[in-house]
């Protein structure tokens, strides 16, 4: 016999204060005699001052004692656990989230899951089918209502543990629509558990829980960020302490294969550490926690240096300001147009025409500031005395936002199939970008004139106009499995994963998303990103 | 309903027949039933003595006066009434098992013996300490509704008591105590009672819960009289000291009133007012 809820057995601890009760001396009854005087005479009448007597058992503390088991042992709901018997078509539901990963089974949990499959798929009755949905970042439907136990054994076979989270709810979906009504269905979901409320309320009806996994030592990084900070990288890294005893342990940082830092950490149970470390300037970031716990696949996580590639910029026009502007910003190579010469635009990724028109064939993005007679697009119908700088930028690449001097500002009206025509305030400045890369530009009646600092708030403004204008956006350092790869939805690109699988995107294509942990690499048709 | 009597119909018939005993003669203030230790008018011979210019000459014995030449008087005992005071405990521990309903069926027994005998009876209760005289048998009624209206309450004050009665004038007679004696000043009351002269009897009066309780485990006592509270754990071994010092206390207290000349009898609360009377008491001379 076992219990459903062990936990009620604590309450047989109420027999300690019902013995308590019964030897602690009672409160004394009050007895009135005819006179005290008399019992005055005799020597010590109280036999003891002690608050306690010798316990004496009596029908009363037996059935006090009783009643207390009977309570414990109701709460506790005990259970007799007999051979389940499976449904005609049996349904299970492998978890194959990272946490599967753990090595307290055989040698892990997700061993300990196939071999209890196997040994389920034994109970099915005569002329039972069997599926298996994996819920895994990505659920799928590995087997559908087969017989053939070699087919059922083939595809367990084919179950990998995932580097992220599981997908419960698309894996109860998938799972529920494997029912066809022509035979009994039931259901197994074979986890370490985990699900949040949200996705156990989403389990089919009468789904039978098989837990593995029983080990609850874990320690990992949770999180790991790298910003570029001068000559070096700022690493900074979460570690968190999720089960057993408390534990000190080498946290180490490399850069590009290279052990750049390594400290020792102490982990208290129920906490996160942050740490942070200046390394090297590199390419790719790992962190490890080093020592053995159940769930090793946590203790490393990677993360990117986030570098813009290098930017060629074709400058147009008036050169003294915007020139040292441009020059200020790191990895842009400053190609300077003769007057009066046609503008060659090979590799050139953005083109500045500062107090000079902007040609209408122009091919590459542009920046125009204060062109004399506006931009392809654009007409200039003021100025404003007194600009400041703030850049609003939209979600959507495919609609102009623009950047106005003043916090107010006014969304342009599309006017398709024109080129986006932007209207912000009255003279301000403003970017746009339209469906092709060609159509991005900027204009700005200010620049040329303004008295800001120039070593602090240009080269930001600057730098930003820039990666507006080539959709050279500084990849995220460090993604989830799971996350959506900084792949430009409107480029073609080839995302190739950490294992070295390659895949191509085409535009237009869904975002792909991470599916291992580790170092992976996307080019567009134009550039690598 | 009527409250029950104090005696019945039956036993103080029976009681028209009883008769106080004094061990010596006493003094009375009138004319009665019980011999004086003065010679008086009877018609029992007493003595002789010389007699003396003034004396009644009717008493001369003239044939003695022939054979000896020489004039005496004849004498006479002389036959008293007895002055009974009843001295009845009304503290709050007299409440307990009955006891002063005893008391009071014992005094009515008393001062009925007495009004019936033309002795005077003197009803003295304390706490507080009220004193009513009973003369004849037509102040039966008046003695019987002063004892059935006694209440307890108060403390057991038997030292006062007896002062109280000391100073009090009249003949010694007989003073009949009526108490549990349950004060530190039993003592005292003892030894001092008998100054005064006359008889002085002590009726205790306990129940049988005092003699012998049946109280266990883990009491707060609370003294009816005082209020005072005596944590006890009243186990076999306590107990049955608690039974040893009570049969100490009562024979202290008869040897005291045997040294004393004080005589001494013990009733229980629940003991049958007849047998007391004419058996026990008969027995032991307080009546006949």
């Amino acid at each position: 016999m076992r219990f459903a809820n062990p936990a009620g057995l604590a309450l047989a601890a109420l027999a300690i204060p019902v013995i308590v009760l019964h030897i602690l001396r009672p409160r004394r009854t009050a007895q009135s005699v005819s006179s005290l005087f008399l019992w005055r005479s005799l020597e010590r009448p109280v036999s003891s001052a002690r608050p306690w007597q010798k316990l004496r058992w009596s029908a009363l503390l037996l059935a006090q004692l009783l009643a207390v088991a009977v309570l414990a042992v109701a709460v506790a709901r005990p259970v007799r656990l007999g051979p389940a018997k499976l449904a005609a078509h049996t349904v299970f539901i492998i978890d194959a989230s990272a946490s599967m990963g753990a090595i307290d089974g055989s040698p892990d949990r997700m061993s300990d899951a196939i071999a209890q499959a196997e040994s389920l798929r034994g109970d099915l009755p005569e002329d039972g089918v069997a599926s298996v949905v994996l819920a895994g970042p990505r659920p799928r439907v590995l087997l559908t209502a087969s017989p053939d136990p070699d087919a059922f054994d083939a595809a367990l076979r084919t179950i990998d543990v995932g580097e992220g989270r599981a997908d419960f709810a698309g894996a109860f979906a998938l799972a529920e629509s494997l029912e066809t009504g022509a035979q009994e269905v039931g259901f197994i979901l074979l986890s370490d558990g985990g699900l949040t409320d949200a996705e156990q309320r989403q389990q089919p009806p009468g789904t039978v829980y098989r837990r593995v996994g029983t080990g609850e030592t874990n320690r990992g990084v949770v999180r790991l960020t790298v910003e570029p900070r001068g000559s070096s990288l700022h690493v900074r890294a979460t570690l968190g302490h999720f089960g057993g005893g408390p534990s000190t342990q080498r946290f180490r940082v490399d850069v590009d294969g290279v052990t750049a830092h390594a400290e020792q950490v102490e982990l208290k149970p129920g906490t996160t550490l942050d740490v942070e470390t200046d390394v090297p300037l590199g390419d790719r970031v790992e962190a490890f926690l080093e020592g053995g716990d159940q769930y090793p696949l946590d203790d490393r996580a990677v993360a990117v240096a986030g570098r813009r590639p290098p930017i060629d910029v074709l400058l147009a026009g008036r050169t003294t300001f915007i020139g040292e502007l441009l020059a200020a910003i790191p990895g842009v190579t400053v190609h300077v147009a003769e007057p009066g010469a046609p503008l060659d635009t090979t590799d050139i990724d953005v083109a500045v025409f500062a107090e000079t028109p902007v040609p209408a064939d122009i091919d590459v993005p542009y920046l125009a500031i204060a062109p004399p007679a506006g931009a392809p697009g654009v007409a200039v119908t003021g100025t404003v005395d007194q600009p400041a700088i703030a850049l609003v930028r939209t979600t959507d690449s495919s609609s102009p936002g623009s950047i106005s001097p003043t916090s107010e500002w006014h969304r342009p009206k599309r006017r398709r199939p024109r080129r986006s025509s932007p209207r912000g305030r009255r003279g301000a400045p403003c970017c746009f970008a339209g469906p092709d890369p060609r159509s991005r530009g900027c204009t700005s009646p200010f620049l040329a004139s303004s008295n800001l600092p120039v070593d602090v708030a240009f080269p930001l403004l600057g730098d930003r106009i820039l990666t507006e204008l080539t959709g050279t956006a500084q990849p995220t350092t460090s993604l989830e499995v799971g996350d959506s790869l900084p792949v430009p939805p409107s480029n073609a690109a080839v995302v190739i994963d950490p294992v070295g699988t390659e895949r191509t995107i085409e535009a237009g294509d869904s975002v792909p998303v991470a599916t291992r942990a580790g170092f992976g690499r996307s080019e567009s048709t134009a550039r690598p990103v | 309903m009527a409250a029950e009597p104090l005696l019945d119909p039956a036993l103080l018939a029976r009681l028209e027949r009883v008769q106080l005993v004094t061990g010596r003669r006493l003094v009375g203030r009138f004319s009665g039933e019980h011999r004086s230790s003065r010679h008086g008018s009877s018609l029992d011979f007493a003595d002789y003595r010389d007699y003396h210019p003034g004396d009644d000459f009717r008493r001369i014995d003239y044939s003695l006066y022939a054979r000896t030449d020489q004039l005496f008087i004849r004498l006479f005992e002389a036959e008293d009434d007895l002055a009974v005071r009843l001295l009845v405990d009304t503290s709050a521990s007299m409440g307990f098992d009955g006891k002063l309903r005893q008391a009071a069926r014992l005094a009515a027994a008393l001062g009925f013996v007495s009004l019936v005998r033309r002795d005077a009876v003197q009803l003295y209760s304390f706490p507080p300490g009220r004193a009513d005289r009973f003369n004849g048998r037509s102040s039966l009624a008046a003695l019987m509704h002063r004892l059935e209206t006694m209440e307890p309450a108060g403390i057991t004050d038997i030292d006062r008591a007896a002062d109280a009665l000391l100073a009090r004038s009249g003949p010694p007679g007989m003073s009949i105590v009526i108490s549990d004696l349950l004060t530190p000043t039993w003592p005292a009351a003892i030894e001092r009672l008998p100054a005064r002269g006359g008889e002085v009897t002590v009726v205790h009066v306990l129940s049988n819960a005092e003699l012998d309780p049946e109280l266990a485990g883990d009491l707060d006592l609370v003294d009816a009289e005082s209020g005072d509270r005596l944590p006890v754990s009243l186990t076999h071994d306590v107990v049955a000291d608690y039974r040893a010092s009570v049969q100490a206390w009562l024979a202290d207290i008869e040897a005291r009133c045997a040294h004393r000349g004080v005589r001494y009898v013990r009733v229980e609360a629940d003991d049958d007012i007849e047998e007391v009377l004419l058996r026990s008491w008969r027995r032991a001379g307080v009546v006949r």
